[in-house]
């Protein structure tokens, strides 16, 4: 049962080969992306998008407010 | 008659169980989801999804929903071939389950954006409340987004089951099939916002 279970897991495991993008940096900048947005992608996706559209509102404010206007009208 | 009822009701709720636990682990482990949706994909789910956007955009205009399903029914199907180009070929119904849960970010943002339209209707102003909203809106839908392509680049490497590159390669092939969907949508002025 145990051996049936291992398998299982396995091949759950292998069911995709592991990412080469070609390059031995390239493979571990991927790696370490990939690592935070596995588990919990908001914790990191969240604070960033906001520091982003603040930055953004202090650039061009005006654009910022009209695009909200757009998107909420165009559903 | 009594066993075979009990049977579908069984796994209706059984589905719907697995819908909601796919959702919630969607969002807060989504390769780990997307990997056990791969391996047992149901075309139930599928179809409970589609029938949540097809009602919604139904509720706006019926011309939405046809040109949803056409838009669907042009990715599923160029993934699948892509599949088959790759000589990986994987089932149809496993590309268009895998598909069909990249579409809970769009209908979360469909949903958000209705509730939040009636509390608070547009326009925005350049008051202190209305760029404090503006803010708040746009790191939401840009979060969103960032859920999507996610989910969408999870859909198409387990779909494709190919190196990163390759699944890259063929989702910016993808893009101008997209594109040119959502310029008809335009023109025919059947959404004036793309949406994916």
């Amino acid at each position: 049962m145990d051996r049936i279970k291992l398998q299982r897991r396995m091949d759950t495991l292998y069911l995709l080969e592991p990412n080469d993008l070609g390059y031995a940096r390239l493979n571990k900048l991927y790696r370490r992306v990939t690592n935070h947005l596995k588990k919990h992608p908001w914790a990191r996706v969240l604070p960033l998008t906001t520091l982003f559209v603040v930055t953004l509102t202090m650039l061009v404010g005006r654009i910022v407010v009209q695009l909200a206007s757009i998107l909420q009208k165009g559903f | 008659m009594i066993v075979p009822m009990k049977t579908a009701v069984t796994s209706i709720i059984y589905e719907f169980i697995c819908i909601v636990r796919h959702l919630f682990g969607l969002i807060f482990t989504p390769y780990y989801t997307m990997r056990s949706i791969a391996l047992r994909p149901s075309l139930a789910q599928a179809a409970v999804i589609w029938t949540i956007a097809i009602v919604y955009l139904g509720s706006l205009h019926a011309s939405r929903v046809w040109f949803f399903m056409l838009q669907m029914g042009v990715l599923c199907t160029y993934f699948y071939l892509a599949t088959r180009f790759f000589k990986n070929p994987a089932s149809a119904s496993r590309v268009a389950v895998l598909f069909s849960y990249t579409l809970w970010p769009t209908i979360v943002w469909f949903f958000t954006n209705r509730a939040i339209y009636h509390v608070l209707p547009p326009p925005r102003t350049t008051s202190t409340l209305g760029i404090g909203f503006s803010i708040f809106f746009i790191s939401f839908s840009i979060s969103i987004l960032i859920w999507k392509m996610i989910l969408f680049y999870l859909a198409a490497r387990y779909s494709l089951k190919q190196h990163f590159w390759k699944v890259v390669y063929t989702i910016v092939l993808y893009m101008p099939i997209a594109i040119a969907l959502t310029y008809i949508g335009y023109v025919l002025k059947i959404s004036r916002i793309p949406f994916l």
